[in-house]
């Protein structure tokens, strides 16, 4: 107390780096593990992981540090996008001549450029795997279980990111490519032609003029899909990212072998009882574990197996933000962003392509926009939100495929959904589909049977039939995951790579017609 | 509990030991990663800011500069130099061109010596184009944002605008100037105007005057090719030009997305001028199925014309880069021009017609439809076809053919000149007219003209000329009051909208051996040496044959229509005057019957008997009162050039500049001045002739002049000299009303003549050629005498007349033909009036003789896909129809048509099939209802002549 009344003027100034600098950093100079989890605990920032971080987790193959990977690259969007910002023009006149110039003049704009383009490539990638990884480790049972939602919303967060960034730089690519989409969101005209009730109720029509703000793609399209990439989905995204990791953290942290599982809602008290009051005046606060009924912070961690966040588990993160980031300038150094033609609406490219990663869903659209562009993707995106809450066998988290039937299981879903996926696109390329067999059916039969429909069905019946034969809803989980996963990757490469002008099938891009 | 304890400990510190070893290999890996990051951050920041092309380029040039500094001016130039990024912003041309960062010398006339990127422009373009004014990329192209050698030249995928250099640059000229346009330049800026302008002679020349451009001849090469070449016939271009291929206004806008290279090797340039030129060279295989001819055009063509078609654009250049077009040549377009560029690559460049042959179709991949266009230089189809026709045809097309409709704003959008422009171009073709002074029965051989007769003319008009299709040609009237030069006129123009086609291609004396040859046809079957002596015998005893009686019936028949009764005069001069008897003997009346008047009205009764002839002067004779005066043999010489004078004063008001005729007589007829003697001139001058307005100019008479008796003597040996003169003008005095006449005409002869006078079941009449081989006489004598052998009456009030019309109504509707030959009426197309005289036997006969290759139907059909059936012209279109007269259609099937595949049928025509004139009268009756809009017969036909 004397010390800092007593401060002089003089000293004061003598001091005031050190002032200044604890007063920003409030733990004092880092001298043993425990200043470390201080530190950790007391930094906003850093305070979103635990003091204290397993062992196992810190090994690379527990968690394949792909939500690292796609947290760094977000970081890295959010950054290159702020620069590309400074010089992007969102207008359907300037948009395409301000792209060229960030190429060409604006200093390290083609990098820039490059690695904003391949780093959102990536992050879909990574978070996908990040996904999968999660999936087969389990880690979404008990009190994860709606993490596992956050997450499924960040992955089509992703997506809308890169969708309404596909747009921004008016080339032909983009143009198209949000032609399509924008077609897709207004496919329930297709079903609703089919039931004639169009001029009464179109909500296609309407979901597509939203989407566009007019009729065609143009500038208002344009402005709208701006403000999207560059404020409203990156805002969500980040609330929601700070959401999926503070609930990693509340919930046990990290995945890793052996984790224990605690159902949700077990954590709050029974019910309110009236607060002792201490006898004495309290001679010390007391943390957070008033309020937590067990005697230790973390409840289901043993300390035992812990070891300080800081250094190890902060410096593998740093390896894997450095890495990720080198391997963003390694691809961008290597790849020019792609730029076709400005965009012209008359002259429509064929085929019009949506980024690699919608080409899956691509391939089903081309048997019908709506089934496939919108029923089935919100019936998966449904059922995998539902995969905690449906499977929620207390089995053990954090370990791959844990036990030989799960195995067994995921192996015999692979095969299915492989043979199913190639079936799906197979026999409608080599013997067409209802209306070449049955010329004056119903157009709703077309468009409700299609490929697409009966591949979902496929899987679901899988599933039901694993479910049926290990009365486990586990093993049921793996097999419609796995048979998801194979289908998405499937029909994915067979939308980039073997379709050609007119969504015609060919076996190499050597044997389109030269167009 | 220790044990528990113990084991926990060794977990906690297996745990860290774990925790550190793997620690210690992430912070090395670290390490490297971070290394290797730092390492391609490094190289990142060197491309970006140290090895850019342009800088290499701009430090070189500023080494360039300080080697070439030599003064002042070039030091402060080079010390100046700063190595930065250099560009041209032209807001309103939408131009950002940072070309200049690597040619940096572009505008310093010192570089001339370097090689790129740091030579100077060539040539004096920056003097008018100011860099700082224009950018680069206006007249180059390419990507004027980038800045690397591949991405701003424009070689790179995904940039549709390659750059152009040399010959190519000058391509983007149009984009501002007018001249290289082919027509209608300025039409893209100004406002759109209610006008529609003829091509003008200098939107086809196409060069800017007083500018140099050796580079810039490609253009204007290609743009002369498009013209020679025809491709307007096929493509359109700013609104005008045929449907067949596609637009080419503004060819040069496009991009390759344009045009399909699926049948093109590309071999990695997939440009627009690639592709243009593969067309140009290789149009079939390019476009397959194209009817696009492959013109085997030399490389150097095809450049060109790629060139060219590069050059078309939509001026969107701001006002103030647009200069105005230099109008160099206000002319518009030739029918020459009109036509090779229209027409030619159908027609033929010399108009002979053209078909897409088998070879052709077959080096197609798939095979063309078949393209069939009718010759139109052949002298029979010229003979046939007339202007009205043909003017039909351009302005309406032929559908169910190629030929579109060219009439403004239709499809091929012509100007109406230039479809008369056209129309008298294709006209030219024709043989010219020959000469109508060398022509003459008197120099023709009569044995040739039948030979000649039999070829060419009895298909139509009989072997004997009885008729048949044509009139009849022996008609003694006709060949009375014919004169040589209305014959000779009728052969080389022939009759509009009859089956009578011009002949001009016989020449002179093969006309005049036709003369001879129809002129046999009317021997006289009198004699002056025969008919004289008889009337001689009548004074001494009374003969049946030989009276006035008789002389007084053939008058009444013959004579009274025009000369009145008892010979008062009306249409024709009074002749029973004492004054004009006191001066005749019976030789001047004789040869005035025999020989008539040629030229006027007056027949030649050449077919009259000896004892006819010999009454008719018997019965005039009746009318003297007195003794025939003596006259003298000759009279006093005048002074010729006197007379003249005189002649113009005085006589030239009544009888016409020099004795041409009007109110009075014709005085320069040859006839009329080998007859009378120079006795009976002056007297008539002298003492006048009563009972016609001519007084008698003497001193003391009543003439309006007084003349010395030396003085008539003058006039009359200047009337006497105008005998010398070969040349016989057709007589064209009226004196009747022509606006009563035309209301005459629209009472008594619309029925047959049509209403403006464009033929119906008779002939056309008020069409130039007709009218100016007719004089007033023959018209006038046409309508009191009618024609034997045809269904003309006599309509003037008289023994066989059919309408009973004054003299003055005759001499009215004489009046207002006359005014159509300098004032045509609106003309149109003739009304058909064949009448389905045998519709079932039309259609046999055309199925046996026409279908084979005309088609059933009159239509080709499609026998297999892209081919049809039919070997000649669809006729089975109602444009056709409607143009076509019958004439038209008689004669091309009586006479085939030489030079083509169509053959003669007519009956003596040595064709195929020896058809009557009845039978092409059915197959044409036929053939007529087809027609949507056929019109109804207006008269009944003449009874047939079996």
């Amino acid at each position: 107390m004397d010390e800092i009344a007593a401060g002089s003027l003089r000293s004061n100034l003598k001091r005031l780096p050190r002032t200044i600098w604890d007063s920003v950093i409030r733990h004092g100079p880092i001298r043993s593990d425990r200043t470390r989890s201080q530190a950790v605990f007391s930094n906003l920032f850093l305070h979103i992981h635990a003091t204290r971080t397993h062992v196992r987790s810190l090994r690379f193959s527990t968690t394949m540090a792909m939500g690292v990977a796609s947290f760094a690259l977000f970081a890295i969007l959010g950054v290159t996008g702020i620069l590309l910002m400074v010089y992007y023009k969102p207008s359907t006149e300037l948009a395409y001549n301000s792209v060229k110039d960030i190429h060409f003049v604006v200093p390290a704009g083609r990098l820039i450029r490059n690695i904003h383009r391949w780093s959102a490539h990536l992050m879909v990638l990574t978070v996908l795997l990040h996904m999968t990884r999660v999936f087969y480790t389990a880690c979404y049972k008990g009190s994860r279980q709606f993490n596992w939602v956050i997450g499924m919303l960040l992955l089509i967060l992703t997506l809308g990111m890169s969708f309404t960034g596909y747009l921004l730089p008016w080339d032909q690519l983009a143009y198209w490519a949000v032609t399509i989409g924008a077609n897709i969101a207004g496919s329930p005209a297709e079903l609703t032609d089919a039931l004639g009730v169009t001029a009464h109720f179109d909500p296609g029509g309407f979901t597509r003029e939203i989407l566009l703000g007019a009729s065609e793609v143009g500038q208002e399209a344009l402005t709208r899909f701006y403000v999207l990439h560059v404020i409203v989905l990156p805002l969500v995204m980040l609330i929601l990212i700070g959401v999926h990791f503070w609930r990693i953290r509340k919930d046990g942290g990290l995945g890793r072998p052996g984790l224990a599982v605690t159902p949700a809602g077990k954590g709050a008290a029974p019910e309110d009882t009236p607060p002792t009051v201490p006898a004495h005046e309290p001679t010390k606060t007391y943390g957070l574990m008033c309020v937590v009924k067990d005697r230790r912070p973390a409840t289901n961690q043993d300390p035992v197996d812990t070891v300080p966040s800081w250094p190890y588990l902060l410096n593998a993160e740093l390896l894997v933000l450095v890495a990720t980031l080198g391997l963003c300038l390694l691809v961008s150094l290597a790849a020019d962003a792609p730029l076709k033609e400005a965009a012209n609406p008359s002259v429509p490219e064929n085929p019009a392509k949506a980024p690699w990663y919608f080409l899956g869903l691509q391939e089903m659209v081309s048997y019908s926009a709506f089934v496939g562009g919108i029923v089935v993707p919100t019936l998966v995106m449904i059922g995998l939100c539902l995969v905690p809450y449906l499977d929620r066998e207390s089995g053990k988290a954090g370990v791959y495929l844990d036990g030989r039937t799960s195995k067994r299981t995921a192996l015999a879903s692979l095969c299915f959904g492989a043979i199913m996926a190639v079936a799906a696109v197979a026999v409608p390329v080599n013997y067409g589909w209802l209306r070449q067999w049955f010329p004056n059916v119903d157009q709703l039969l077309v468009i409700i049977i299609n490929p697409g429909t009966l591949l979902t069905l496929a899987y679901m019946a899988w599933s039901i039939w694993i479910y049926k034969r290990s009365a486990s809803t586990r093993q049921a989980a793996i097999a419609l995951y796995t048979c998801f996963i194979v289908g998405f990757v499937i029909l994915t490469y067979v939308g980039s790579e073997l379709r050609g002008p007119n969504w015609d099938f060919y076996w190499s891009k050597a044997d389109w017609p030269v167009h | 509990m220790t044990q528990e304890h113990n084991q926990r400990r060794e977990r906690a510190a297996a745990s860290l030991q774990e925790a550190r070893q793997r620690n210690r290999s992430y912070l090395v890996q670290l390490l490297l990663v971070s290394l290797g990051t730092a390492a391609l951050l490094l190289r990142a920041t060197y491309e970006e800011n140290v090895s850019a092309e342009w800088r290499r380029y701009q430090a070189r040039y500023s080494e360039i500069l300080q080697d070439k500094a030599t003064d002042d001016w070039g030091k402060t130039l080079a010390d100046t130099f700063r190595i930065e990024m250099a560009q041209i912003v032209v807001p309103s041309l939408e131009v950002m061109d940072r070309c200049i960062s690597c040619h940096t010398g572009i505008g310093d006339p010192r570089m001339a010596d370097q090689a790129h990127p740091h030579a100077f422009h060539p040539g004096q373009y920056h003097a008018w184009h100011e860099p700082d004014r224009f950018g680069c990329t206006v007249c180059h192209q390419g990507q004027g944002r980038a800045v690397e050698h591949a991405a701003a030249h424009g070689r790179v995928p995904h940039w549709d605008y390659p750059m152009l250099s040399r010959e190519l640059a000058y391509t983007r000229c149009s984009l501002c100037h007018y001249e290289n346009d082919l027509f209608d330049a300025d039409e893209d800026i100004h406002a759109p105007q209610d006008r529609f302008e003829p091509i003008r002679q200098h939107e086809l020349s196409g060069i800017i005057p007083g500018l140099d451009m050796p580079r810039s001849l490609a253009v204007v090469r290609g743009k002369q090719l498009t013209i020679q070449y025809g491709c307007l016939g096929c493509h359109s271009y700013r609104g005008r030009g045929g449907t067949q291929g596609p637009d080419i206004s503004y060819v040069g806008d496009k991009t390759v997305h344009a045009f399909d290279f699926s049948h093109v090797h590309v071999e990695g340039q997939k440009t627009v001028s690639h592709w243009l030129f593969e067309h140009f060279k290789h149009p079939a295989e390019v476009s397959p199925g194209t009817l696009m001819p492959d013109y085997q055009l030399t490389d150097r063509q095809a450049q060109d014309l790629t060139a060219y078609m590069l050059s078309l654009h939509r001026k969107v250049m701001p006002s103030d880069y647009t200069p105005m077009p230099k109008r160099a040549d206000p002319e518009p377009a030739s029918g020459q021009q009109l036509y090779a560029m229209f027409c030619a690559s159908c027609h033929g460049r010399d108009g002979s017609g053209s078909t897409v042959r088998e070879a052709d179709a077959t080096r197609a991949v798939d095979a063309p439809p078949e393209l069939m266009v009718p010759s139109l230089s052949n002298p029979d189809t010229l003979a046939v076809m007339s202007d009205d026709y043909v003017r039909y045809i351009i302005e309406h097309g032929r559908e169910g053919t190629n030929m579109i409709d060219w009439a403004p704003g239709a499809q091929g959008n012509l100007h109406a000149d230039e479809v008369a422009r056209l129309v008298a171009y294709i006209r030219s073709w024709q043989t010219p007219a020959p000469d109508l002074a060398a022509i003459s029965a008197q120099q023709g051989e009569a044995r040739l003209g039948s030979t000649l007769y039999q070829a060419k003319c009895a298909s139509c008009h009989g072997r004997q000329g009885q008729g048949g299709i044509g009139t009849r040609l022996n008609s003694p009237s006709m060949l009375a009051v014919a004169s040589d030069a209305f014959l000779a006129r009728t052969l080389i123009h022939g009759r509009a909208n009859t089956a009578m086609p011009g002949w001009p291609q016989l020449g002179p004396q093969r006309i005049s051996d036709l003369l001879a040859f129809m002129r046999t046809w009317h021997s006289p079957r009198n004699t002056v040496t025969r008919s004289l002596p008889l009337m001689q015998a009548v004074s001494d005893q009374a003969r049946a044959d030989v009276s006035a009686a008789i002389g007084a019936i053939l008058y009444k028949a013959n004579c009274v229509t025009c000369h009145g009764v008892d010979g008062a005069g009306d249409l024709a001069p009074s002749i029973a005057t004492s004054e004009f008897l006191s001066l005749v003997d019976d030789r001047y009346l004789y040869d005035a019957l025999a020989q008539g008047r040629s030229g006027t009205g007056m027949p030649a009764w050449r077919h009259f008997t000896d004892e006819d002839m010999a009454s008719l002067v018997l019965f005039i004779n009746t009318w003297r009162q007195g003794p025939r005066k003596d006259l003298p043999s000759a009279i006093a010489s005048g002074d010729w050039d006197a007379g003249r004078i005189l002649y113009d004063q005085t006589c030239a008001s009544c009888h016409g500049p020099a004795g041409e005729g009007a109110i009075g007589p014709q005085l320069r007829n040859p006839e009329f001045l080998a007859q009378t003697t120079d006795a009976m001139l002056q007297q008539w001058i002298a003492h006048g002739k009563s009972g016609t307005p001519m007084l008698g100019f003497l001193r003391g008479e009543q003439g309006m002049v007084d003349l010395s008796v030396h003085q008539i003597n003058s006039v009359v040996a200047y009337v006497r000299s105008l005998q010398r003169q070969t040349h016989r003008p057709v007589a064209r005095y009226t004196s009747g009303r022509p606006g009563l006449g035309r209301l005459w005409y629209a009472q008594y002869c619309v029925g047959c003549h049509g209403d403006y006078g464009e033929g119906a079941s008779g002939p056309a009449v008020t069409n130039r050629d007709f009218l100016e081989a007719s004089s007033s006489g023959f018209l006038m004598a046409t309508l009191a005498l009618g024609r034997d052998g045809t269904e003309m009456r006599p309509v003037k009030d008289g023994p066989q007349s059919i309408l009973a019309l004054s003299s003055d109504q005759i001499n009215d509707l004489v009046a207002y033909m006359r005014v159509c030959e300098t004032e045509p009426p609106q003309t149109g197309i003739a009304h058909h009036h064949v009448i389905p005289w045998n519709l079932a036997q039309g259609r046999s006969l055309y199925e046996s003789h026409c279908a084979g290759c005309h088609g059933l139907n009159g239509k080709a059909e499609l026998t297999e896909p892209g081919r049809l059936s039919a070997w000649a012209p669809e006729l089975n279109n109602q444009n056709f129809l409607h143009a076509a007269t019958d004439g038209f259609l008689q004669a091309t099937i009586a006479r085939g048509r030489d030079g083509t595949s169509m053959r003669a049928f007519g009956h003596g025509a040595q064709g195929l099939v020896d058809l009557s004139a009845d039978e092409i009268d059915d197959i044409v009756a036929y053939m007529r209802q087809w027609s949507t809009q056929a019109d109804l017969p207006m008269t009944l036909p003449a009874q047939r002549e079996e």
